[in-house]
């Protein structure tokens, strides 16, 4: 039976149902955990690893990083172009079925429309050289053979990297 | 205090004079944190010093044009997780196992680990962290071991709050019941 409870003025708060006794036990297994686990995972470092981690990461990160190869204009410029085609590749694989789709064959306005209401034009630029007179996307043939799984992790880490440049 | 020095280790390495004394600073300042943060999820130290490695080079390579629309502290922790996931993913292919299998694995490896003093509890513990579904398991480490806001690690890991808080306490019961039967 619940307890009647006294601090209870009528002001029309209310709580979740069984807040207070799910309140309860969630700090009960806390407690329980804390004082039965600690914080201790009992992961150990090598002896000195941390004195010397930044003498060792330093240069390996500098030359690495000196080593990524820099985007030469025209693949910063293909880049977008390249993103957009492969997701337009994976819907239009997706929701075509077996038929191969021309791509020269769907309407410009119907793409851009898509494009925006999907949010896959993420700039200006973007926009201004996917419909730019230029005939990449036209030479661009889908069928049912693209690999959805290169695809995939192609866009996951165009993305990866867009989150970090751009945040 | 902490923003002051966020705010401190940008201007360095926005600064090409002082770029390098600001990687210094950055490396000094969280080299510890993002450390404990990716061992705590790929368990195994060589393999935690080559993830760490990679987050580095991504931080030097992406800091520049980093706007400060988080915090600094959340960006690398974003950024330490993503590379720790990453990397479980690849492991879990080159070993041709799936997530579960590989969790089992990496705690098999832990007993006989040098760089594991763990006593039976802790160990226990393990053990009861590999056999959670991959994001209850994410869920408790971020927030029992590292204390990280429920709102953040819904940010994180793009859930609602609330799908967070209930994950992080059926995964809290769960190992509470584990560690009591073993």
């Amino acid at each position: 039976m619940e307890k009647e409870n006294k601090h209870k003025k009528d002001l029309g708060f209310q709580v979740p149902q069984d807040f207070f006794k799910n309140f309860e036990e969630d700090m009960m297994t806390q407690w329980n955990l804390e004082e039965k686990l600690g914080k201790d995972t009992g992961f150990e470092v090598p002896d000195g690893y941390f004195e010397s981690l930044e003498e060792q990461l330093l240069p390996v990160v500098d030359d690495k990083v000196r080593q990524l190869p820099k985007k030469s204009q025209v693949t910063t410029f293909l880049y977008p172009v390249l993103a957009i085609a492969a997701i337009l590749a994976v819907v239009l694989t997706l929701n075509t079925g077996s038929d191969p789709v021309d791509i020269a064959s769907v309407d410009t306005s119907v793409l851009e429309d898509y494009l925006i209401e999907e949010s896959f034009l993420y700039d200006d630029a973007t926009v201004d050289i996917l419909f730019a007179d230029n005939d990449i996307l036209d030479d661009i043939n889908l069928s049912e053979s693209v690999d959805t799984d290169v695809l995939y992790d192609y866009l996951e880490e165009e993305m990866e990297l867009n989150e970090i440049i751009t945040e | 205090m902490v923003v002051e020095k966020e705010y401190e280790i940008l201007e360095l390495i926005k600064t090409p004079q002082t770029t390098e004394a600001g990687y210094r600073m950055l490396l000094q300042e969280y080299q510890q944190q993002l450390y404990w943060q990716i061992r705590k999820l790929v368990i195994d130290h060589d393999d935690a010093h080559d993830v760490l490695q990679n987050v580095f080079v991504k931080v030097f390579k992406g800091i520049k044009n980093f706007k400060g629309d988080s915090k600094l502290s959340s960006w690398l922790y974003r950024i330490a997780y993503n590379e720790s996931m990453t990397f479980l993913t690849k492991k879990g292919k080159q070993l041709q196992i799936d997530n579960s299998e590989l969790q089992a694995h990496l705690v098999d490896q832990l007993e006989a680990d040098v760089y594991f003093t763990g006593d039976e509890i802790q160990l226990a513990l393990q053990k009861a962290l590999a056999q959670l579904p991959k994001r209850q398991s994410e869920i408790f480490k971020m927030r029992y071991y590292d204390e990280v806001k429920f709102k953040d690690i819904a940010a994180l890991l793009e859930l609602s709050e609330g799908a967070v808080k209930s994950s992080y306490h059926i995964a809290a019961k769960k190992i509470e019941q584990f560690i009591k039967q073993d």
